[in-house]
């Protein structure tokens, strides 16, 4: 045993971290001054998605894009990889580093980003929110694609009027913490309770945004309730596994399935008739509106009812929060409307 | 058995590899200095989101590398580190939540290392499928306690956001790493790990304790994960039961590319520490870069991230063997 | 023969998991309602869960060697791209099929050649190949189709043959090949008595170089199948996110199935009872109606209590081994 080495290389170690540590004494705990960027002349505008490399939020990377380009911003677009308020929190902070103009936020997680939020109003960066809001966060401003107790209802109201407003019904979701699909899904189960006495939800699975799992489980459910006539599933990835399930299972018109998903997946599904709708919003002009409305503030401009935003129109502020942008109204897909509205998504 | 082989040329690698990459991505970020000044008012603030942000995993790195040496494995960190915070969550955020909440959290972090250490010492049962179990398990509990809600009592509780900023985060990791870890370094019990990684049967013929040692290993895991849930709730201010997913892939790819041996018996902590920074200013240099990517990249730049993180991985280890081998020569 | 080269633990284990999904599959049965189909149980188990068994035959191969796979999802997730790229430029089906095939045995190959040349632990290649193959897929995705947005679709019925409508007979012809070959073959011993012990194989004569290369070989032609099964049955197949979090739930299939983690011990039979065995469970709580806040608790808590209760029946046993 080498015991003279072990304590020969102790000293590295010590030494090794008494640097890192130095470095980090440096640092102090205030806030530090700026990196560059000063002087730079073109506004730029950073936007966070909840995560990369998916199709609906690639749709809204395209279009702010379009509208960066269209009014000469430069744009950062980056996010995590899975969905985790802390990963966006890191991005936050890199961007506030970098000086950025306007930071805009679809927070995985409303509560998490609290702290950052007011960390870049102190460095005088514009904070938007859009896909799903923060509330009490301090952001400037909320882009609300549309309105979540407005598509939970519409979810049920759709599913209701399929299945005669009596039976049992399930819903496939893709995890118990994403924030917006559980908005939508306690929305829906209200309305449901409510509105529709004689429906009975009869169980809810978790689809860990696998399109494969959902089909798996929903035709266990189908199997499990033989009795189930309808289903909602709340992310675009529990739409067509629950549709392949019904398939399947040749249930194609005893169940009835609705839910959120993208045109691009539920062509085949709607086209062979499997099930009747689906929806969904613009994601493109979300994304484009957003930067705009960055852009707009940024500049220092007043966000005010009825502003002509170029590619869009006037603007809808909400009633009960002057701070929050309505952009539209959930679009119903079916059939007859698929080919029209495809975003290219 | 080599634990006494202190891989010092190994570190140094490490450090330089680390420097390279500040520098190549602060080059990528587009930042340029116009003053001295400027220079260093980047890197303080540059040092102390790295520092922050990677605090929980600086912390777990500690106690992984300590169970990959007895040629264990913890791969439930991730889901206990978040049912620590998620029974904490629920507690309202006052004063009281320092000794209603806090204790409770150690307590309950305490127990579930204890846990995994029983588990594996008392049962005999393989530390990866223990670990796989519990990390399911765990996860399990976390949608139990908080079902689907997002929970934030912690911006409120008085002097907990300290834990989360870099004075406070120094603090634990100074106690940690700059005490603990030399009173570890020079301890017959960190021998002892090294000797029941080398050869387990051995050991307990050498008059170890192992089952005492496992315990306590996995145990000090579960103390660490309560100082992680800590400082990741302080800096996030809010949990909910999916936080921390692939957490445990994280801090064992930072050890591993810290040069600890997977099959136990060799591993330090410094090592560990400079296998999260490396990992942790990848990401960021990554995060900073987007714009030089846009410009000069056919493809996204986060699909590089992967790309870098398994070349750094696989070209760190190889380098460090190769150059450990050379030193030994 | 395989009985005779198992140790009294591994066929314990064996009888327990086989008891162990006979139990679940009676509460199924127990648990089904007026008018649901307990055929239909066991219909659709063997196509759901075949790229789990699949890919738990390739892990359970490079296990047997000593070394481990965790590059798995994402090798998956390259063939998936590979296949989809060339969807999109109109290939014909069977080129597809075979681009998918092709991606992931050599990739598996590749794996055992880096950890063959560079003398790096398996477990940190593939490791290193776990992110680094993710990435390869998003790229490939990326390079191969203008425009990419994430996902690829796959519309035409054509290229989902495999996936759904043969995915069980596939699954069957591979079991019944791999048992047989793990039998009465010499290449499987080989590779468990390299994960035994390396030193004693080239003492023998043996190229342990060799018999680890051929161990990913075989792993690449399961994996291809497992890609080929799991990719043709999406209706959008994406390279970011398909499979993420699937290595470990392989690993834990196999060693579930009593499979030694180091290598040398092990059955493809275990792994694959192991890998049903996590299926019922999920079966089996969606046919109780356990609520979706408690399922996973509860799958972590019989996974624990299989494999505690395993372990502490044959404790005793195992130190009196030790003694020996």
């Amino acid at each position: 045993m080498n015991i003279m080495k072990l304590t020969h290389s102790f000293p590295c170690l010590l030494r090794g971290l008494a640097i890192l540590g130095l470095a980090g004494v440096l640092t102090g705990c205030g806030p530090a001054g700026s990196g560059s960027g000063e002087g730079r002349e073109s506004i730029r505008i950073a936007m966070l998605p909840k995560l990369v490399n998916i199709d609906y939020f690639d749709a809204c990377h395209k279009g702010a894009k379009e509208a960066a380009e269209a009014v000469g911003a430069q744009l950062i677009y980056d996010g995590p990889k899975s969905p985790s308020g802390a990963e966006q929190n890191n991005f936050i902070e890199t961007w506030i580093r970098q000086r950025v103009d306007a930071i805009c936020v679809a927070p995985n997680q409303p509560k998490t980003i609290r702290r950052f939020v007011k960390k870049a109003k102190s460095h005088d960066i514009k904070v938007i929110t859009w896909d799903s809001d923060a509330p009490q966060s301090g952001r400037d401003l909320f882009v609300n694609q549309v309105e979540e107790q407005a598509l939970g209802q519409a979810l049920i109201d759709d599913l209701a009027q399929q299945m005669d407003e009596d039976g049992k019904w399930a819903i496939a979701i893709a995890s118990l913490d994403a924030h917006n699909l559980n908005a939508w899904r306690r929305h829906a189960i209200a309305r449901a309770k409510e509105a529709y006495p004689e429906m009975t939800l009869v169980a809810t699975e978790i689809t860990k945004e696998d399109e494969n799992l959902a089909r798996q489980k929903v035709q266990t459910l189908l199997n499990a309730y033989p009795q189930l006539e309808g289903i909602i599933a709340f992310d675009s990835n529990s739409v067509p596994g629950a549709a392949e399930a019904i398939k399947r299972a040749g249930k194609v018109g005893e169940v009835h399935l609705t839910g959120c998903s993208t045109p691009k997946k539920m062509r085949p599904y709607i086209e062979d008739e499997i099930l009747e709708s689906f929806y969904l919003w613009d994601p493109t002009q979300l994304g484009g509106l957003t930067v705009r409305l960055a852009y707009r503030l940024a500049k220092g401009k007043p966000i005010k009812d009825g502003v002509e935003i170029p590619g869009y129109g006037k603007l809808n502020l909400s009633q009960s929060d002057p701070t929050t942008v309505i952009m539209s109204e959930p679009i119903r897909f079916t059939k007859e409307n698929i080919d029209e509205l495809d975003f290219g998504i | 058995m080599n634990w006494h082989e202190a891989p010092d040329m190994r570190n140094w690698i490490l450090l330089l590899l680390l420097l390279l990459e500040i520098a190549t991505f602060t080059f990528l970020s587009g930042v340029r200095f116009d003053s001295a000044g400027d220079f260093t008012a980047y890197f303080q603030s540059y040092l102390g989101d790295l520092i922050t942000q990677s605090t929980p995993t600086l912390l777990l790195a500690f106690g992984m590398t300590l169970v990959l040496i007895t040629a264990g494995i913890d791969l439930s960190v991730g889901s206990m580190v978040a049912l620590v915070g998620c029974i904490m969550a629920s507690f309202p955020g006052n004063t009281e939540f320092w000794w209603t909440a806090v204790p409770l959290g150690l307590l309950t972090g305490l127990t579930l290392g204890f846990l995994n250490g029983a588990l594996v010492a008392w049962l005999d049962v393989p530390p990866i499928i223990t670990t796989l179990g519990t990390m399911i398990f765990y996860r399990g509990l976390c949608f139990v306690v908080m079902g689907d809600l997002e929970k934030a009592p912690f911006i409120t509780v008085p002097g907990y956001e300290w834990l989360g900023i870099f004075s406070g985060v120094i603090v634990m990791l100074g106690l940690l790493y700059l005490i603990g870890g030399p009173y570890v370094y020079h301890s017959r019990w960190l021998r002892e790990l090294f000797m029941m990684g080398g050869n387990r049967i051995a050991a307990r013929y050498a008059g170890i304790p192992v089952q005492r040692r496992t315990l306590q290993v996995y145990t000090l895991i579960g103390f660490l994960g309560f100082l992680a849930a800590l400082s990741f709730t302080a800096r996030n201010s809010s949990i909910s039961a999916g936080s921390l997913q692939g957490f445990e892939l994280q801090v064992i790819v930072a050890v591993v590319l810290g040069g600890t041996r997977v099959q136990g018996g060799s591993g330090t902590l410094l090592g560990a520490f400079l296998g999260v920074m490396l990992i942790a200013v990848l990401e960021e240099g990554l995060r900073g870069a987007s714009i030089w990517g846009d410009t000069y990249l056919p493809f996204e730049i986060s699909h590089l991230e992967y790309i870098f993180l398994g070349a750094l991985l696989l070209i760190g280890v190889w380098v460090s063997n190769i150059a450990h081998q050379r030193s030994r020569a | 023969m395989i009985h005779g080269r198992l140790d009294y633990r591994h066929r314990r284990r064996i009888y327990f998991l086989l008891a162990g999904n006979l139990l679940l599959l009676g509460l199924i049965r127990v648990l089904l309602k007026e008018g649901s189909s307990f055929a239909e149980v066991l219909r659709r188990a063997g196509p759901d869960v075949a790229p789990v068994i699949l890919a738990g035959l390739a892990m359970t191969s490079v296990i047997f060697v000593g070394a481990i796979d965790l590059s798995v999802a994402s090798i998956i997730a390259v063939a998936g791209s590979a296949f989809g790229v060339l969807v999109h430029h109109d290939q014909p089906p069977w080129i597809c099929y075979f681009a998918c095939l092709a991606a992931a045995w050599v990739l598996s190959m590749w794996n055992g050649y880096l950890i063959r040349t560079l003398k790096i632990p398996a477990i940190i290649v593939t490791l290193a190949g776990l992110p680094f193959y993710r990435g390869l897929a998003l790229i490939v995705a990326d390079l191969g189709i203008p425009d990419f947005g994430g996902n690829i679709s796959v519309y035409d019925a054509a290229y989902h043959q495999p996936g759904k409508f043969y995915a069980g007979w596939i699954l069957l012809a591979t079991i019944i090949a791999a048992l047989i070959w793990e039998a009465f073959g010499r290449t499987p011993r080989q590779w468990l008595a390299r994960g035994n012990s390396e030193e004693a194989c080239r003492l023998l004569g043996m190229k342990p170089e060799r018999i680890l290369q051929s161990a990913f070989c075989a792993a690449g032609i399961f994996l291809g199948f497992a890609a080929l099964i799991a990719v043709t049955r999406l209706q959008a197949i994406e390279p970011g996110r398909m499979l993420v979090g699937f290595e470990l739930h392989i690993v834990g299939a196999v060693v579930l199935g009593g499979t030694n983690i180091f290598g040398g011990e092990g059955s493809f039979g275990g792994t694959i009872l192991g890998a049903f065995f996590l299926y019922f469970i999920s079966q089996a709580l969606t046919y109780a109606g356990a609520s979706a806040y408690f399922q996973e608790a509860i799958t972590g808590a019989v996974i624990l209590a299989v494999i505690g209760l395993d372990c502490a029946i044959h404790r005793r046993q195992k130190q009196l081994d030790e003694l020996a």
